[in-house]
């Protein structure tokens, strides 16, 4: 019997109900064209233009296709190499320091005391200000004569600093706005998810004698994993990509010193027009960007949380 | 472990942690209140060191936003792109994320991962070839390239958290309403939609935001006709002579939709900022 | 008439979950279809509904092959585990639904819907919404939605083992006689025996895709036919004893007095139950075998191991030469140790199919 039955043709096993055997990829349908249209489409035009040397300013330097030689020059290419090694530091400083931030504040505001709600809402407006008004504001602040920030510095007798004005410190700058601006952000993400969590852990490590500092490290860590890895894989990704506010306040200077990549890219590609090598920088930033989000997708099983919810 | 962890100390660590947590709120708070103060200010008041704290507020620098650099047109472009783009990424988002969560459709986690990838791509890689191909079809300059370009930036946030959306609905729900009599549009209709409507509209306030806050695209693809606010507020400070006065006037005059839009759309913030991934 | 399921299979990949079930569900009539989790029977109900589409087969409601009907053109209603209720609707509107749509006047409907609120007990509930009301209340406005619109076939999926105990006992014996009375074809899952047992007119025992035994309750207890039946209905469940043929004997099973009692027409069709091998098992439910003093003739010597006692009954737990099995009698004066006689109720040992 069982043989014979699956021996059988499998009529309609992908038509789930009447009538619907389409209606899945026709739902689709609108996302797939915009993707292909707007989101597909130039990237392979770039791809394209990474192997030509395109200059439209400079039309006798219209080089044909080069392979991949524009490839090889991006990995000879010195400042590009100083943009990338920049815009590592600038991500692992950035991110590092506002993930730190972020668990102590929802630790903090955890303890849900009186009025602790109205400051948590103030402590997350920084992420709803346009990128190019925190520029402006900070730089604004960040004036080695005018600005407040060395005012204040001044009022506690520190005496003023030339913030994004040095190379020394420019980088140091930049990391504080980013810090700044994103911190309300992995705050809110690992508050949810401290809130979250289910509570006879605690109450279990408490009977079994851990410390508050045993019971973090042991439980409160391990359980808020997922939510970590997750706020910090989405700043991974915006940090890599930071343009705006460097923009505003540096344009990489000065002495390249905050020459983060987009910064970089804008430059080869308005400054210089050299199309075709800026798609060449672009595709290499892509994979990069791509690399560190594969790597993040498998560590934490991404997908496999969402699939499990869709059981039948 | 909502107040498990409440000090049960001295008073004294209770004022500890509430001076820590008011330092804190001060320290995010202060550039947003200083923006704001700066854009009340007149120049002279601006530049005057040790920096005021009282003065006479004005809103010369708002007026000067709309004469000098022509902020009611931006605000007009920002508006129109912006709801427009969030709007075309809404429905093709949503349907797609029925589709993901509800048939059995080929592929279906390598799409879902090609619709997420979105998020990721660097707008750089593809901005040069939308440049170009703009040109050619004589929509650059246009709010129409903005309004495609953020709908497909909107559609990883829609999709993604559409779909978490969709799968809390038991399918018995939708299932009912077939037996009912409803065709699967109906149901849809009828019964899908009005469940989701929290949802859409979280997730319509992060699309938002995102569109609204963007500069880079903005900046390259439009010159004079269809500037964004972002763009005219960064070209205050673009010449020599900069105008903080007017900067800081741009800033509150395009941060303030947001602020007031997320802060009342709070309760599924961080859903839609993790793409459904956390529970807020 | 009824429903009619022909040689219908349904395969997820590779994976057969309903294996080629052909049955006639009569007019009127309460079927059960009982069996444990991923036994097929919550998806032969699906593609009944419309709400699944068979790999392949037929299937007839009212004579009127519906096998890839859309599910509102079958004329069904249905009730879910869950409920299934529309959360944004008012009780009022949940129940009106099914009429809304079929574009039933407005005037109608009120009637309608009051009469069949009345009916189940919901009226004063009409105004709330599915979150403030009970599960029982709940199950019922679920009810009052598919009754409303007087379907021929009544499709139900665990309706009720979301309730409590004693909630399901009472809301059993209240849709048994709602459904009698408007005598309304009905198809039951569920994975309670006692549900089958106290409501079906007929129930499909079913296993791994297949309806192992069609029959009425007490035929189904009386004669399981296979040893899955024999192990899922009941409780505590038959006693099975392995048992083959031989030469001398005729047949052999492991405590061999159950064997001898077989009576002789019984003992006759032993070979329609045995398998390829033939072996097959000698099966006795524990209220029929009674404690009698060891050495009685006819019965078997056996250990005690355990006593339980319940009350109203007692299960005594025996150990006959490493063979285990259960005894139910009144009480008893047996002791854990002592050495007995049991012995079957004259006529009671069955014969019972291997899986």
């Amino acid at each position: 019997m069982t043989a014979s039955i699956e021996s059988l043709p499998i009529a309609s096993d992908r038509a789930q109900r009447a009538g619907e055997r389409y209606t899945g990829m026709i739902l689709l349908a609108p996302t797939m064209i915009i993707m292909t249209v707007v989101g597909l489409f130039p990237l392979l035009h770039s791809l394209y233009m990474s192997i030509t040397g395109y200059r439209p300013a400079d039309p006798d330097k219209f080089q044909g296709f080069v392979g991949l030689g524009n490839y090889a020059d991006a990995l000879a290419d010195a400042q590009f190499l100083h943009s990338i090694l920049l815009t590592l530091l600038f991500t692992v400083l950035s991110v590092g320091l506002s993930l730190t931030f972020a668990i102590l504040l929802a630790l903090l505001f955890n303890l849900r005391l009186r009025g602790f709600t109205v400051l948590r809402t103030i402590i997350i407006v920084p992420m709803l200000i346009t990128p190019i008004a925190v520029g402006i504001t900070w730089r604004i602040m960040m004036m080695p004569d005018l600005g407040v920030l060395n005012y204040v510095l001044s009022l506690a007798g520190i005496p003023p600093q030339p913030w994004a004005g040095e190379k020394a410190s420019a980088m140091a700058s930049m990391v504080l706005v980013d810090v700044w601006q994103w911190t309300p952000f992995m705050f809110l993400i690992i508050f949810a998810g401290l809130s979250a969590l289910p509570k006879s852990p605690f109450e279990a490590a408490a009977i079994d004698g851990a410390s508050p500092i045993q019971t973090f490290f042991m439980v409160t860590l391990p359980m808020l994993r997922p939510v970590i890895v997750i706020a910090s894989l989405l700043r991974i990704v915006d940090a890599i990509r930071t343009y705006d506010t460097v923009y505003i306040i540096t344009r990489g200077g000065p002495d390249f010193a905050t020459d983060l990549l987009s910064v970089y890219l804008a430059r080869v590609n308005f400054r210089f027009f050299n199309l075709g090598y800026g798609a060449a920088l672009s595709w290499i930033t892509l994979l990069i960007i791509l690399t560190v989000v594969l790597i993040f997708v498998k560590y934490t099983g991404f997908m496999r949380m969402v699939n499990e919810k869709e059981a039948r | 472990m909502s107040s498990s962890t409440a000090p049960r100390g001295s008073l004294f660590s209770g004022i500890g942690y509430y001076l820590l947590a008011l330092i804190s709120t001060a320290f995010f708070a202060f550039p947003i209140v200083w923006m704001t103060l700066s854009s009340l200010k007149s120049d002279v008041d601006i530049s005057a060191y040790p920096p005021k704290w009282i003065f006479s507020p004005t809103l010369e620098s708002f007026r000067k936003l709309f004469t000098e650099l022509n902020a009611m047109d931006a605000l007009i472009n920002s508006a129109f792109i912006v709801c427009l783009a969030t709007l075309f990424a809404m429905i093709a988002g949503t349907l797609a994320a029925y589709g993901l969560a509800r048939f059995d459709v080929k592929n279906k986690n390598f799409i879902a991962f090609e619709v997420l990838s979105i998020r990721m791509l660097p707008p750089m890689v593809s901005v040069i070839p939308l440049f170009i191909i703009a040109k050619q079809l004589g929509i650059f300059d246009t709010p129409w390239l903005l309004i495609a370009v953020y709908t497909l930036n909107g559609l990883p946030f829609v999709v993604w958290v559409m779909r978490v959306f969709i799968q809390e609905i038991p399918q018995s729900i939708e299932e009912a309403a077939l037996i009912d009599g409803c065709s699967r549009f109906e149901c849809f209709w009828r019964v899908t939609l009005p469940l989701l409507l929290p949802g859409l509209a979280a997730t319509m306030v992060i699309i938002f935001m995102f569109a609204w806050n963007e500069f880079l695209l903005a900046s390259i693809l439009t010159s004079s006709e269809a500037r964004t606010l972002p763009v005219i507020a960064a070209s205050s400070i673009k010449a020599k002579a900069i105008s903080w006065g007017l900067g800081s006037a741009a800033g509150v005059l395009m941060s303030l939709p947001v602020v007031v839009l997320v802060l009342l759309m709070q309760k599924y913030l961080v859903r839609g900022l993790t793409l459904g991934a956390v529970k807020g | 008439m009824g429903i009619e399921v022909k040689s219908v299979y349904k395969r997820f990949g590779a994976f057969t979950a309903v294996n080629g079930v052909s049955v006639d569900i009569k007019d009127g009539e309460f079927f059960v279809m009982l069996g444990p989790s991923g036994c097929g029977k919550t998806t032969t109900l699906r593609m009944i509904a419309g709400l699944e589409l068979p790999s392949g087969g037929q299937i007839k409601i009212n004579g009127r092959d519906v096998t890839y009907e859309e599910p509102r053109h079958r004329d069904i209603a249905m009730a879910f585990q869950d409920y299934g209720l529309y959360p944004h609707l008012s009780v009022f509107q949940n129940i009106e639904f099914p009429l809304k749509v079929r574009k039933i006047a407005e005037g109608e409907r009120k009637k309608k819907v009051q009469a069949t609120a009345e009916k189940l007990g919901i009226a004063e509930y009409l105004d709330r919404k599915p979150g403030q009301i009970s599960g029982g209340q709940r199950q019922r406005v679920s009810l009052a939605r598919a009754l409303v619109r007087n379907p021929r076939v009544f499709l139900m999926d665990e309706p009720l083992s979301n309730l409590d105990a004693k909630l399901r006992a009472t809301m059993r014996t209240e849709i048994k006689k709602l459904v009698t009375s408007l005598g309304i074809t009905t198809v039951y899952v569920t994975h309670d025996q006692i549900e089958a047992m106290s409501m079906a007119d007929r129930i499909a025992v079913m296993r791994r895709g297949d309806m192992v035994q069609v029959a009425t309750p007490l035929e189904i207890y009386d004669r399981p036919r296979t040893e899955f039946v024999a192990d899922f209905i009941g409780s505590p469940p038959m006693n099975l004893f392995p048992a083959h043929f031989d030469g001398k004997k005729g047949i052999a099973a492991t405590v061999q007095p159950f064997a001898d009692s077989l009576s002789g027409e019984v003992a006759d069709r032993a070979s329609s139950f045995a398998d390829a091998q033939g072996q097959f098992y000698v099966g006795v439910r524990p209220e029929h075998l009674m404690i009698v003093r060891d050495g009685v003739e006819g019965a078997a010597s056996a250990n005690v191991d355990f006593v339980e006692p319940l009350g109203q009954t007692t299960n005594v737990y025996v150990d006959c030469g490493g063979h285990k099995f259960i005894v139910v009698t009144d009480r008893t004066e047996a002791k854990i140790g002592d050495v007995v006689g049991v012995a079957v109720t004259p006529g009671k040992s069955r014969l019972v199919a291997r899986n």
